[in-house]
This record gives structure tokens, sequence and C-alpha cells, in this order.
């Protein structure tokens, strides 16, 4: 960019240059563009198209219930920042989120609720079910009173083992959520406890 | 805090408000002062004075103990079903010494199950005896109110009766479909409206609902409506086997990382009843484990009325998370996991600290060194914060006395000037040798309740350096872990206790009646959130509608410990 033979440079150049330093403006120049190659434009399938947008920014309902409410809320905060994957803000209203997280036991009282709110959000709607209680209803499954696992009352599309889901099983499951398209209930797609 | 250079913990126990040791209460004396109410005397490991009354005396019993012998504190109302008969037992306790405990048992007819309510004489016996007509069956008369608490109005049944049968499908309905603003709360005069809160709502903490009657602004009444997130966690663990299978289940009451303080209620009274001693080493990294729970608890606590309050998931809730990450850290050092820890035995811990030691050491202080700065932080960010003293100095007032009434315990009685505290006055665990304080604020408000948090971490990094202390100095042989507990425990029949912890939110008790087989016939669980959430009403009604988020917030209740 910079060449010798410019007679004057601007102000703003100068610092410009001083910024990126010698050599190509790299700055548009991301990983995707160069697995493209010189070619601005892709050939893609839109739906592939559409699950790569949607994947990138998954809005996730603030909906706690549960024990494994509290590790998801770690998700959000400062260790594990799932703001990388462009989901970092929980949305306090179904109406707004894209996924959502059913992180603890539902019981009775409960699921009627929950359906109702799962019924809320806009269609594509993608639901991942939090530890063991939402796929059995967990260590409580023989009280009188408790929901034998999430599927009974909503769809599921991923489900987190174990009692206090690790934590650090889920982020980037989202974006796999939103690549899975409408293969419900794949089990090759349940995560391993990590 | 960590500056004190003095620590020899255990050395000077005598600087700590220590109560002198009580031999219990009086039985006998209590026993002439109730006279002919007194039916017979019944065993309780924990009280002395385990009185059996008739059911139409409860009333003049409890208000004989409450006002002439100062039983000011209803812990729990533990009802439960025999082969003959119905039982409630009130556990009542006082403010001032609550190893000064006296149970009144009041026995009730099997056909009938009928008994005086005791809701006149203490506030909080109001849910407590819904809860047992909920889950239990008997009625209580006089009762301003009784219903179903925890499960739904349309339940076939009570649960923990002998006769329930579980396999019996429940129809559960969604009665919020139908439209809350009904005619009659539509008034000509007055401009009222019908407010649900929850269950799923960022401002509960979890699935709780807050039928709300709005004035304008102002709240004209608050009913808190719970049980949506009642997982059986009493039937659960009256099925399990004493030795292991109770003690995951304490992890799940209060889930934010306040675990081993849990398991330490369950262990506290299981030991009781089997009589089981715990060596030393095992006390010390019991206390150092919970309060590093209390630590973790709290900041979470903190966090979230931050996040209530200023509204959004900005620096103070990042700020706590990321101290709770440490002390998670440290935690899952210590027992492999970072919640559900599943770490103390009966009798003990499950292991010593991991190896290398000096590592697990070095970790722990440094969570502890950084501690003074980042509570520093949070009193840069909130308490001395204008807006945020704005929102919370003389708002959601709870004064003493209500607060007694109610049965509140924890940081919440404490930020009313109650000074209450199980770990000093009912000394277990190593608590009785360690250099610390109780923290009592004065202002019942809002600010005070999360000033009492703050500064309770503070003492609790105090606990722990004390702690660490003692650990590293441990003579090599004499690391028992655990004490020799059979393998299969089978407490000898018919033998009943109820023993309290101070848990993150207050005081956590368990009752356990064993029938001479290695499941508890009866385990009854207090929960500190229970009775402090009833106090919403008294903090909330005639304020206004924000000030109730504040007042929710500053409870720090966690669901699954309000529900079970």
């Amino acid at each position: 960019m910079s060449s010798k033979d410019t007679p004057t440079t601007d102000a703003s150049t100068t610092t410009r240059d001083a910024r990126m330093g010698e050599g190509l403006d790299d700055r548009f120049n991301s990983k995707l563009r160069e697995a493209f190659g010189s070619s601005p434009f892709i050939l893609t399938k839109f739906d592939k198209f559409m699950n790569w947008v949607r994947g990138s920014s998954m809005f996730m309902l603030q909906f706690g219930i549960a024990c494994c409410s509290i590790e998801m809320m770690h998700t959000y905060a400062v260790k594990h920042d799932l703001d990388r994957f462009g989901a970092g803000v929980p949305r306090a209203s179904p109406r707004q989120a894209d996924v959502i997280i059913v992180p603890g036991t539902i019981v009775s009282k409960f699921a009627p609720r929950m359906k109702r709110v799962y019924d809320q959000m806009p269609e594509p709607k993608f639901v991942i079910g939090m530890g063991s209680c939402t796929i059995s209803g967990g260590p409580f499954q023989e009280g009188y009173n408790v929901v034998k696992g999430a599927e009974e009352v909503i769809p599921v599309d991923i489900h987190v083992p174990g009692t206090g889901a690790v934590l650090r099983t889920r982020p980037g499951r989202g974006r796999r959520t939103a690549r899975r398209g409408d293969r419900r209930g794949d089990p090759r797609d349940a995560v391993q406890l990590g | 805090m960590s500056a004190d250079p003095d620590r020899t913990a255990g050395a000077d126990a005598g600087a700590t408000e220590t109560l002198p040791v009580t031999e219990g209460v009086e039985a006998d004396r209590l026993a002439e002062l109730l006279g002919d109410l007194v039916r017979r005397r019944d065993e309780h490991l924990n009280a002395d004075a385990a009185f059996e009354v008739h059911p139409d005396d409860v009333q003049e019993t409890l208000f004989t103990l409450r006002d002439e012998a100062g039983f000011d504190h209803c812990s729990c109302v533990t009802a439960q079903e025999y082969d003959d008969r119905f039982e409630s037992i009130y556990h009542l306790k006082k403010y001032d010494d609550p190893t000064q405990e006296v149970s009144v048992v009041v026995p009730t007819d099997k056909a009938d199950p009928r008994s005086e309510s005791a809701e006149p004489v203490y506030r909080t016996a109001d849910w407590h005896e819904r809860e047992a007509y909920d889950l239990v069956g008997i009625e209580y008369d006089d009762h301003p109110d009784l219903r179903r608490i925890l499960l739904p109005e349309t339940w076939q049944g009570h649960p923990l009766s002998k006769d329930y049968d579980q396999d019996r499908p429940q129809v559960v309905t969604l009665q919020e479909h139908a439209n809350p603003l009904e005619e009659d709360h539509k008034d000509s005069e007055s401009d009222t409206m019908f407010l649900n809160i929850g269950p799923h709502h960022p401002a509960t903490h979890g699935v709780l609902h807050l039928k709300t009657t709005l004035d304008g602004e102002q709240v004209a009444d608050v009913d808190p409506d719970i049980g949506y997130l009642h997982r059986c966690e009493e039937q659960m663990c009256q099925q399990g086997t004493y030795r292991h299978q109770i003690m995951p289940y304490p992890d799940r009451w209060d889930y934010i990382s306040a675990g081993l303080l849990n398991e330490w209620a369950y262990a506290r009274a299981a030991e009781d009843l089997a009589d089981i001693e715990v060596p030393d080493y095992a006390q010390v990294i019991r206390t150092m484990s919970a309060e590093l729970c209390r630590i973790a608890s709290h900041m979470l606590a903190v966090g979230t009325f931050a996040l209530d309050v200023y509204g959004d998931f900005t620096a103070i809730f990042m700020y706590a998370i990321r101290e709770r990450e440490k002390a998670q850290k440290v935690l899952e050092d210590l027992t492999g996991q970072r919640m559900m820890f599943n770490y103390f035995r009966l009798g003990g811990v499950v292991w010593d600290i991991p190896e290398p030691r000096d590592e697990f050491f070095e970790r722990a202080r440094d969570f502890l060194d950084g501690l003074p700065q980042a509570t520093q932080e949070f009193h840069d960010l909130l308490t001395t914060n204008e807006i945020f003293q704005l929102r919370c100095v003389d708002t959601g007032i709870l004064p003493p006395e209500t607060a007694k009434s109610y049965g509140a315990t924890g940081p919440v009685a404490r930020g009313s000037g109650i000074d209450v505290d199980l770990r000093r006055d009912d000394p277990y665990g190593y608590y009785d040798e360690l250099d610390w304080d109780v923290i009592t604020q004065d202002g019942c408000d809002n600010y005070a309740r999360v000033l009492v948090r703050l500064r309770e971490v503070e003492e609790s990094a105090k606990i722990i350096e004390q702690c660490l202390d003692l650990l590293e100095d441990w003579p090599e042989d004499d690391r028992e872990i655990q004490a020799n507990v059979p393998r299969t425990l089978k407490p000898d029949p018919d033998t009943e206790t109820y023993r309290a912890v101070e848990a993150a939110k207050g005081e956590l008790g368990i009752y356990i009646r064993s029938d001479g087989t290695d499941t508890p016939a009866r385990f009854k669980i207090r929960s500190p959130c229970f009775s402090n959430l009833q106090t919403l009403s008294e903090m909330a009604e005639g304020e206004y509608i924000a000030d109730l988020v504040a007042a929710l917030g500053s409870l720090d209740i966690v669901l699954g410990e309000v529900d079970r």
C-alpha cells in the first residue's frame, strides 16, 4: 500500500501505515477468506448457510430451574465466556430466544409452565436438556412429583448427561445444535460427559 | 484481614464469643410449668424436654412455652405417620441460646388427623403446617389458610402418608391459562392490578411464582406460590441408606455451591443418631471446605442481588462469578467436583487433602490473599455506591420481632440485628476452637443484609486461613479422616433427633426418626429459605414493586431448598 513514489501522504495515511506496518492489508482476510481463495463468491446450500448464520449467534433463554442453572450462569460469565459464540447475553423473554437450555429437574407443577414458555419461542427453536434430570429425572426419578425427563414435555435436541452437568461439555454445543437442523433425537449427537 | 499475625488458632479460643456450656433445658421445670398439659414425656436425642400434648392444647402449650419460658423460635414442624397415629412435632428453640430445645409432640387420631394450629403463636407455623397438610395429610384447626403448598391444588392424596399410591396417575392442569384478572379484582374505587411474577422470571432466582396485587405502583398484597421445584427430597432420603445413599442428595438442596454445608447438616444429624465421633482432623477439613462453600454461596448472593438492583450482567456479577470460580477451583481440587461434592461421609470425609499437599495449600492461600482486594471492590462498586444505597437503605424493612416470629435465620436474621449463629451458639465441627466473629447489622433493611454477607465472607476467609495453618502442621501419623463406621448402619429403633447447622442461608435442620432398618423412617428437612421466604410479604407490602424485587433478592433464596 505505501509506495515510495507517492509524493505526499496525508496525516491519516501515515498513522494508518504506522499502525498496519509494511506489507499487504490483511484486515479483511479471515480464515474464511483464505478458504474461499481469490473468489469473493461462494456456492453453498442455502440451508447450510442459514445454519451457519444461526449457529454463530444463538440467543439463549434466561431460564434457570435448578442446580444446573448455576453452572449455566458460569458459562455466561468470565471464565467460560459464552459470548465467544455470540450467545453471551441471555434473553429474558422467550420471544427473543433461539435456544432453551433446560437446566434442571422438571416437576409436575412446572411442566405445563415450561411447555408454555417453549411454545412462546419463535421458530426455529432448539432445546438442550442439561443434566440427568432432563434425561430421565436423574437422581429424583423415583419421586412422586418428578417428570421423568424433559422429553415428556418438549422435544429435546441435545442431551448433556451428568448431574450438575460439567459445564466444559457445553460451550460450542450450541453451534452444533444449529448445524443439526431437524435431525431430532439422533443418539450420535449426545454429548459425553467431559 | 489476613494480616493477623497471630495464627495460633485454637490457642486463643477464649477470645471468641463462646457461650457457656448449658445443661440443656431444665426439662422438669418446664414440665412443672406446663402442668396438666403434658400427657406423657417423650425422648428425643436433641431435646431432654419432649412433651406429648393433646391436639386441642397446642396453642396453650406453645403460648406458655413462648411467653413464660422464652422459646421464641419455632424452628421446624415435622409431621409423620405411624402405624397407629399421626404426629406433629414442633421443634422449639431460643434465639438467645439455640442449645435449649423443646419438642412438643402432638399425636392425632389415625382416622381423623386434626390438631390445633400453632399459627397464632408463631407466624412461621403457617407454611410449615401447610406443608404438613400437603405431604402427610394432617389438618390444622384454626389455620388461616390451609391449602396445598408444594404440590398442585389438584393433587390427589398425601404422598408421605402410608396409604399413598405413587403409581396412580395425577392430572396437573395449567391454571394460569385462566385469566388471572377475574371480576372481583376490579373495583371502581381503586385501580388495583393483579401481577404474576414468575415462575419463569429473571428476578425470582429460579422457579418461584409471586402472585402480586398492585395498587398503582405499590404492592398491596404478595402471595408467594412455591413448589415448582419440589423434587421429593424427603422421600428420596427416606428411601436411601444412611451410610451412602443419602449423602449425594443434600448437595442438591441449596445448590449454590453450598453443598458441603448441607452435607454437614445430614452428617450431624446422622452422627448424633448413630453416636459417631468424628476425628479432629476430619473436622478441620470439614470446617475449611464448608467455609469455602459459604464464600461461594455469598458471592453469588451478592452478584445476583446486584443483578436485581442494577439490572444486567455487568461488572459486579462478573466479579462475583470470578471469585466463585476461584473458590470452586479449590473445592474441585479437594472434592473432585465443582458443585455436587458428595465429599462428607458419616464419621468424616471421603479422602484427605490431595497430594501434593503444598500445592493445594498454596492455591487455597492464593485465593484467600486475593479476597481482601475483591471484597474491597465490592464495597467500592456496591455498598458505597449512591445509587445502590438509594435502592437498598431503608427498603425491605424486617423488624427483629417479625423476623423471629417468622423463624428467620442466617444473614436475614443477622441483618435485622438478631445475634444468632449456630456455629457459635451450638458449636459443631472445629468452629469453637477458631477465632472469628459473628456479624450482625442493625439496619433491618436490604442494605444491612448485603453488608452482613460481604462481611461474613471476610470472617469465613479468617476461618479458612486458620484451618489451613492447622492442616499444614498436623502430624502425619495422626491424619485420621474417617471414624470407624459400620458398613450397614442401623440405628436403634425409634430414636429421634433434630440437628441443625448454620448453612449459607441460615439454620438448616434435619429431623430423623429411625425404625431399626438401614433407612430412615422419617427424614424431614428444615430449610432456612423456606422460613426466610415467608417474611417477604411483611417486607414488601405497602412498598413499591421495585423494592419487592430488591427485598426478594436480599433474602437470597434458593428454590431447591425452599421446595426441597
